[in-house]
């Protein structure tokens, strides 16, 4: 291993190596840009897959929903306005948008179990698979920081694809109420994090 | 009873509103920059939540991914919501219009073999505006090299934006696009940098408003709005 050298140049040294981000592997797609595309690809397909799982539950419509979620980021890259937001937001933006929409037009003809049997991101199965990241822990903890009625409201729409009316009901909870929750979840949530206002 | 539009901002950066009150709601979002502003960090947010679920991806979904995007064509588009339409005074024949600006169209860069399909199709868009009776072309220099045209149908309502010959700028800035609407400057987009030292072009949608069109440098990747003087304004015909 080389020796690390606190210096400004070793600095730049790995900058330069580091992988380039998401927003600058974007903008090299909405060029048409394939291997950028590859990267992107690696960069964000275990959130992607992850996050549209979560909602839909089933491993195999769970592929099909993440396939084309990176199918329209591809077609799409060129209206990715780096001056609006990241392009990992952009993109699980993208991704939550399509598994909502999924698992709402699936709900009719698929065995969704629909009763409220949430027990917490920790004992999910899916968790499970998690890879354990600091980042994990932080969301986590994050999490626990919310009252109980903020934290269900924001588990049960973020992971579950729940509109507010139906997380009213199934916490019996007065529609009205719910969606301030929501917001002065993510208010907290978002300060927690340390994401800017 | 009604409620504060403001309030669903977050219902709504969770996806939780049904589709109509979703649409409401993205209009609210165009007249309330306060509303976009925070829906914006509770967007990063909920990305922080969803990066919490990953998961390890099998080998079979990439090979699956990259096999259809390399069979699939991008969209190209440049477009600007803008407001109501207006009709523009005075007119050229559209066959004039045409030979003065087709040059620029057909010798636009494919440098990808998918652009080939989004070629064809902003051919056809760029014959619509070119064809049409009220067509209208205005052409400039470019402060530091290059030129622009631009065309206007008011009957179309749409403008096509030719670049030509931009000279070709360091990795931090880049050429933006912006009409302007009253007082304000509205972005049409950054210049994609394959352009640079060739030929673009751009299909601007709803420019009933729009009095010109101009061209600036900005940091890479553009901005919010113009940080420069124009190196290029077009007043659009008749305005």
């Amino acid at each position: 291993m080389p020796t690390p050298d606190p210096g400004p140049r070793s600095l730049r040294a790995v900058a330069s190596d580091a992988t380039p981000s998401p927003d600058t592997l974007l903008e090299r797609v909405a060029r048409g840009d394939e291997k950028a595309f590859a990267a992107l690809y690696d960069e964000l397909a275990p959130a992607v897959l992850g996050l549209v799982r979560r909602v839909l539950r089933d491993p195999a419509r769970s592929e099909e929903v993440a396939q084309e979620v990176f199918l329209q980021v591809w077609q799409k890259a060129q209206r990715f306005d780096a001056s609006r937001g990241r392009a990992r937001t952009w993109v699980l933006t993208l991704a939550h948008r399509r598994a909502v929409d999924a698992v709402r037009h699936d709900q009719a003809a698929s065995d969704r179990d629909r009763r409220y049997d949430w027990t917490g991101p920790e004992h999910d199965q899916v968790v499970e698979e998690v890879t354990t990241r600091l980042e994990h822990e932080q969301v986590r903890r994050c999490l626990g920081s919310l009252t109980d009625l903020q934290r269900e409201a924001v588990n049960l729409a973020y992971y579950r694809g729940y509109t507010y009316a139906e997380v009213a009901s199934l916490l019996d909870a007065n529609p009205a109420t719910v969606k301030t929750r929501m917001r002065d979840g993510l208010i907290r949530l978002r300060d927690c994090l340390g994401v800017p206002a | 009873m009604t409620i504060d539009p403001h309030l669903l901002s977050g219902a709504y950066a969770l996806d939780a509103l049904d589709d109509e009150e979703r649409r409401a709601f993205e209009q609210h979002l165009d007249e309330c920059p306060e509303c976009a502003e925070e829906v914006r960090g509770f967007a990063d947010t909920a990305a922080r939540l969803g990066d919490a679920a990953s998961v390890a991806v099998p080998d079979h979904l990439r090979a699956a991914v990259l096999d259809q995007v390399r069979r699939t064509p991008q969209e190209r588009p440049a477009v600007v919501p803008m407001r109501r339409r207006r009709r523009l005074a005075g007119s050229l024949a559209a066959a004039a219009v045409a030979a003065a600006v087709l040059g620029g169209v057909t010798v636009y860069a494919v440098d990808q073999h998918q652009q080939a399909e989004q070629l064809r199709v902003q051919q056809s868009e760029v014959s619509r505006v070119l064809a049409a009776p009220d067509a209208e072309l205005a052409t400039t220099a470019v402060r530091g090299g290059g030129t622009v045209k631009v065309v206007v149908s008011a009957d179309a309502d749409r403008a096509v934006m030719v670049l030509a010959d931009l000279p070709e700028l360091g990795d931090d800035r880049d050429y933006q696009m912006w009409t302007q609407v009253g007082d304000e400057m509205v972005s049409a987009g950054v210049v994609p940098r394959d352009e640079q030292g060739a030929v673009g072009t751009h299909v601007m949608e709803d420019v009933a408003d729009v009095s010109a069109v101009a061209l600036t440098v900005e940091p890479a990747g553009g901005s919010d709005g113009p940080s420069s003087d124009p190196i290029a304004l077009v007043e659009t015909p008749g305005a």
